[in-house]
């Protein structure tokens, strides 16, 4: 019916979804790569005319290299000497060993700190998404320049690795990093390969990447009861290997380090300093004691293994060379050479031609080295030869642009096109369709032609361009005659109109895109205030009850950037001694919930099924988590394990529920009878929604979506008009986003919900999961608005009708609004220093947002 | 110590005064804490001496209303005192205890208005307590002291105000709660600055706030009011025909 009624909803549809995406795609483009690949014909075999040997001064240092990869390894973890104590002793007695922190690039997930370390390249934004699907690494690299000089080099740890380097490995074996439950039985299958490999001796590389400290990182956070034995496992593997390189009376090189680290809430992804700064720890290498506690970047590690490996450096890293890494591995000369091929490389791959500040420095640097050369180095004062190409190699690396310049016209259209979408659903008359086919909206077919024509030629820029400028003065052409219309505004307090036009303007700001939450906390608790004055007396206590709720559970879970890190009341209820707390916690938490959901679908028949069902999926649920973690115990013993048949068991009783509710539904429900039919099933929906929240949620979420609908339903009940109620589920889907832990930083996004109690990995369901589970409250808010929506029946079936339209534009509006401001703010910004770790992530999830508000406009079309 | 007064026109006068002293001497007082560390002690117990100046500038603008408001009603004066002796004859303790209490409860209820806004529960207990005691040194102390606690009762009862003199402390009320809203934008920010600490930029918000409310009566009132410069003069005309 909506459909017929109202084509241009599903036209703003199209145009929102093409929009985004074309956005999305041109802002993140992978950027054409650096194809080259070093060779040794790179080496430079001159210096202003002084010959060198270049296989005398760049050769292979190491017969075996061991690079230990502990995936999610903070820089606390070893620093503070506690939890890895064998390998704390080594730095404090061992000469040429040192412990230095790394910097990484974002995002810190694994495969684009994996690429980093291999290739030393800036992160591609885009390999976030394509984490678990990655494909084989085209871009030079430190391991195929390794094979191919003739390296055998073998791999054990995570299969991300067999992904991206398929034929490359003498031996391999991989463990995959989708059962995030699995904290031991993944490390223990490197181990068993390690403690094999060291007996044999045609290696000379061997990789290892241990997985089960970033599982134990998502499930129970930095200081949870798993890491210390953990850490001492990963102590023990390195003992291993040092007692293997002690017994065999040779100094191969060890190195040890983390792809990334880890948020005191357990994630990662984003790029606090947490998250960012791993520990590199080098066992034989060229420093001492005095390089402890210096920061160098990921990237730098490349230059450092194709120096000790004695391979070309890829061609596309920007990682410096640390002389104060390889002093003492390397002669005086040898050290400048490994520098001066670095920085000569860079300059040729990397920087601009014609720099003149570049030219100098770059000349000044050779005379130095020539000089050097022929003088004969100074021990005592290398830094003085040194110091020309270690500026030369920051001033290329300052300089390397950060955004990618050839998209910007795409951009544009995608602005335009989300535009367009804005200007139809504002414009007068386009509600129903006999208005439409009127003359006076032949301009705005017309509009919408150019439009659809815009997103045929997105593919050939130069004419999308054009059809994007006629789209502009069509739109302006079709304001001018039409006039907007001010209809789907109307009717709401001016109070929320202005503090929806302040979120927009908060963009202009970084920190308030990182804290994001505290907008909406804020304006949330002022609009309860501010109800409380508008509506009568008898909503008072409702309302003070709201606010109470609303703040207690603002200190459930600490989000954002700045206080990320205070402990919050979740915190305190997942410690061991709370135990007992957060049990009795939880079930409360799973009761409300269940209750709810039993509520938001209640049957006439079948109504003891019904409730039996409902009681199997609840109890399911606690013993699910009673079963996997710790810190839930019955006063009885359950024994551990890894909760799938309970898991199963849940969804059984979903499934039954849910189809006895719409057999109820589909057979019980005619037409003259109320409540109507389309309200049962946006009913069953909710049911459906809330069931499955109750399994995803973490323990100490379990209360939010009872406490949400709780909320919603008094909020909206003094409220009469259907908009302002539109709004206000915009805000309360909003606030209760940010009140499950999320943020806009990847760090929050919780991967632990899409494998809960599955045996095998299924990527679609863990995304619908995952995806289910952050945006969960947006879509509980409009499923609940519709159903009051359809529940509210009254009046004429035509007015009914406008308004149920009206209803789903303000939607539609209010998430296109706030998209359309950031992706013209992220446009203007896109060359800010803090345009991958603020903007970028930002940018993902109003996207999928705006995406999912559009699937929701579909559901609710078939509904209505 | 309660005032009913209809607008006339020493109404007029005591506000005009009012907002006047107070527009200068609160932003005088804003300007040193903004030039001087003082702000950045706003939130412990050592701010506490800066209360006494306002608490005074407050006890002297009430001794000038009585002596205002007597004059006007030729009230016979005691020939030993001069105008001091009105001042005696309002001072009642049993009000003034009363009335300490009415500020010590307008503590507690911006207290708990900056914990539901999001003020941690937890700590800062004794951040959010000198917040809450400015905020109501600012508003609920010289609501009590000049209008009585009748007014107050009726204010929180929100009833209409009696006269224009009653709306000015509505008015600033509103103001110094949305300047002290506008003030808590600051804190997420991040420009590292020592005052960006809670309450500092909530209770100097407050102040500035305080400010604006009573510089909008003085426009309100006496730029376009009705005996203003820009006021409508039609009434006048129509009283004196």
């Amino acid at each position: 019916m909506l459909l017929k009624e109202n084509p241009i909803i599903f036209y703003v549809c199209l145009l929102e979804i093409f929009a985004c995406s074309l956005f999305f795609l041109s802002f993140f483009a992978l950027k054409s790569p650096i194809t080259v690949i070093a060779s040794k014909s790179d080496f430079p075999s001159a210096v202003n005319e002084h010959k060198l040997d270049v296989q005398d001064v760049y050769r292979r240092r190491y017969n075996k290299i061991v690079i230990v990869i502990v995936d999610a390894l903070r820089f606390d973890f070893i620093a503070d000497g506690n939890h890895m104590p064998f390998l704390f002793k080594v730095f404090q007695n061992h000469n040429a060993s040192c412990l230095v922190s790394a910097k990484t690039d974002v995002p810190t997930v694994t495969l684009p700190r994996i690429k980093s370390i291999v290739t030393g390249d800036v992160s591609e934004f885009l390999d976030l998404i394509l984490n678990f699907g990655a494909t084989e690494l085209a871009q030079d690299n430190i391991i195929s320049q390794a094979v191919s000089h003739g390296l055998n080099i073998l791999f054990y740890g995570d299969d991300t690795w067999l992904r991206l380097f398929p034929k490359t490995f003498k031996r391999f074996e991989g463990t995959t990093s989708f059962f995030v439950n699995d904290f031991y039985e993944v490390d223990h299958n490197v181990t068993r390969n390690l403690k094999r490999e060291l007996l044999n001796s045609d290696w000379d590389v061997m990789i290892l990447h241990y997985l089960g400290l970033d599982h134990i990182g998502h499930v129970e956070g930095p200081k949870g009861p798993s890491i210390p034995g953990k850490l001492k496992e990963m102590d023990d593997v390195f003992r291993m290997i040092f007692e293997y390189f002690k017994d065999l009376g040779e100094d191969g090189l060890i190195i040890l380090t983390g792809d990334h680290g880890m948020k005191d809430s357990g994630g990662h992804g984003g790029s606090s300093f947490e998250e960012i700064t791993v520990p590199v720890a080098i066992i034989n290498g060229g420093c001492d004691r005095t390089s402890n506690g210096m920061v160098i970047d990921q990237v730098d590690l490349v230059p450092l293994l194709a120096i000790s490996m004695g391979v070309p450096i890829p061609a596309a890293s920007i990682g410096h060379v640390h002389p104060k890494l390889l002093e003492n591995l390397l002669q005086p000369s040898e050290l400048l050479y490994a520098l001066y091929y670095n920085t000569a490389r860079m300059k040729s791959y990397l920087s601009p031609p014609m720099d003149h500040q570049l030219e100098e420095l770059m000349s000044e640097g050779m005379k130095s080295y020539a000089s050097g050369l022929y003088d004969g180095f100074k021990t005592d004062e290398l830094h003085i030869y040194e110091r020309h190409f270690l500026s030369v190699q920051k001033h290329i690396t300052s300089n390397i642009p950060r955004s990618n310049k050839t998209g910007v016209s795409s951009l544009l259209i995608a602005i335009t096109l989300l535009a367009q979408a804005i200007v139809c659903l504002l414009l007068k008359g386009t509600t129903l369709l006999p208005s439409l086919t009127s003359s006076s909206s032949k301009c705005v077919r017309s509009c919408c032609f150019i439009g659809t024509v815009v997103i045929f030629m997105a593919g050939y820029f130069k004419w999308a361009l054009v059809c994007g400028m006629a789209l502009i003065l069509a739109n302006c052409y079709v304001i001018l005659t039409e006039g907007i219309d001010v209809k789907v505004l109307m009717g709401i307090n001016p109070i929320y109109w202005f503090m929806l036009i302040l979120h927009p303007m908060t963009f202009l700001s970084t920190s308030f895109i990182e804290e994001e939450h505290l907008f909406w906390y804020t304006t949330f608790s002022t609009l309860i205030v501010l109800m409380a004055r508008i509506h009568s007396r008898k909503s008072l206590p409702d309302l003070a009850l709201i606010l109470v709720v609303h703040r207690c559970l603002q200190s459930l879970n600490a989000t954002g950037i700045k206080w990320a890190n205070i402990s919050d009341l979740g915190d305190w209820l997942r410690a061991p001694e709370n135990h007992v707390l957060m049990t009795s916690y939880y079930l409360i938490g799973v009761i409300l919930t269940m209750s709810a959901s039993w509520r938001c679908a209640s049957s006439k028949y079948f109504k003891s099924i019904l409730f039996i069902l409902t009681m199997i999926q609840g109890t399911s649920v606690c013993l699910y988590y009673v079963a996997v973690t710790k810190n839930c115990q019955l006063f009885f013993h359950y024994p551990k394990s890894s909760g799938f048949w309970e898991v199963k068991c849940f969804w059984i009783a979903t499934i039954l529920r849910t189809s006895l509710e719409l057999r109820n539904v589909l057979r019980h429900c005619v037409g003259s009878f109320r409540p109507c039919r389309p309200c049962m099933l946006a009913g069953v929906l909710v049911q459906l929604v809330i069931s499955t929240l109750c399994l995803l949620m973490e323990p100490q979420n379990a209360i939010l979506p009872a406490a949400m609908v709780y909320v919603s339903w008094r909020l909206k009940s003094p409220v009469e008009d259907m908009k302002t109620s539109e709004v206000l589920s915009h805000w309360i889907g909003t606030v209760y986003f940010f009140l499950s832990g999320n943020s806009n930083s990847i760090s929050t996004i919780d991967v632990t919900a899409g494998f809960k109690g599955v045996d095998e990995c299924n990527i679609f369901f863990a995304g619908l999961f995952i995806t289910l589970h952050t945006f969960a409250f947006p879509i509980l808010a409009f499923l609940l608005t519709l159903e009051h929506l359809l529940r509210s029946e009254g009046g004429s079936p035509a007015s009914a009708k406008s308004r149920h339209a009206d209803v789903i534009k303000l939607h539609l509006l209010l998430n296109a609004c706030p998209t359309l401001v950031f992706m013209i703010v992220s446009l203007i910004q896109r060359e800010h220093l803090f345009i991958w770790s603020v903007f970028s992530p930002k940018l993902l999830y109003t996207m999928c947002q705006t995406l999912i508000s559009v699937s929701m406009v579909v559901i609710s079309a078939a509904l209505l | 110590m309660v005032f009913i007064w209809n607008d006339s026109q020493v109404t007029r006068q005591i506000t005009l005064v009012y907002c006047l002293s107070s527009c200068a001497v609160l932003s005088l007082m804003a300007l040193l804490t903004f030039a001087s560390d003082a702000l950045l002690i706003a939130g412990s117990t050592r701010a506490l001496p800066l209360f006494i100046p306002l608490v005074l500038f407050e006890l002297i603008k009430w001794a000038v209303h009585h002596i205002m408001y007597d004059r006007d009603l030729k009230t016979k004066k005691s020939h030993r005192f001069g105008n001091l002796s009105v001042i005696y004859r309002h001072i009642d303790v049993v009000e003034s205890v009363k009335g300490i209490i009415i500020f010590c409860l307008g503590t507690i209820f911006f207290y708990v208005v900056a914990v539901l806004f999001g003020a941690e529960i937890l700590s800062k207990h004794e951040e959010t307590l000198m917040f809450g005691a400015f905020t109501s040194l600012l508003t609920i102390f010289p609501m009590t002291l000049h209008t009585g606690r009748q007014a107050v009762m009726k204010f929180m009862a929100n009833q209409p105000a009696l006269n224009m003199f009653h709306k000015l402390f509505y008015r600033t009320f509103q103001f110094t709660l949305v300047g002290a809203w506008v003030g808590a934008a600051f804190i997420p920010l991040d420009w590292e600055r020592p005052w960006q600490a809670w309450p500092i930029t909530c209770s100097f918000g407050a102040l500035i706030g305080n400010i604006m409310g009573y510089l909008f009566v003085l426009v309100q009132h006496f730029v376009f009011g009705a005996h203003g410069v820009f006021g409508k003069k039609k009434k006048l005309k129509q009283y004196n025909s």
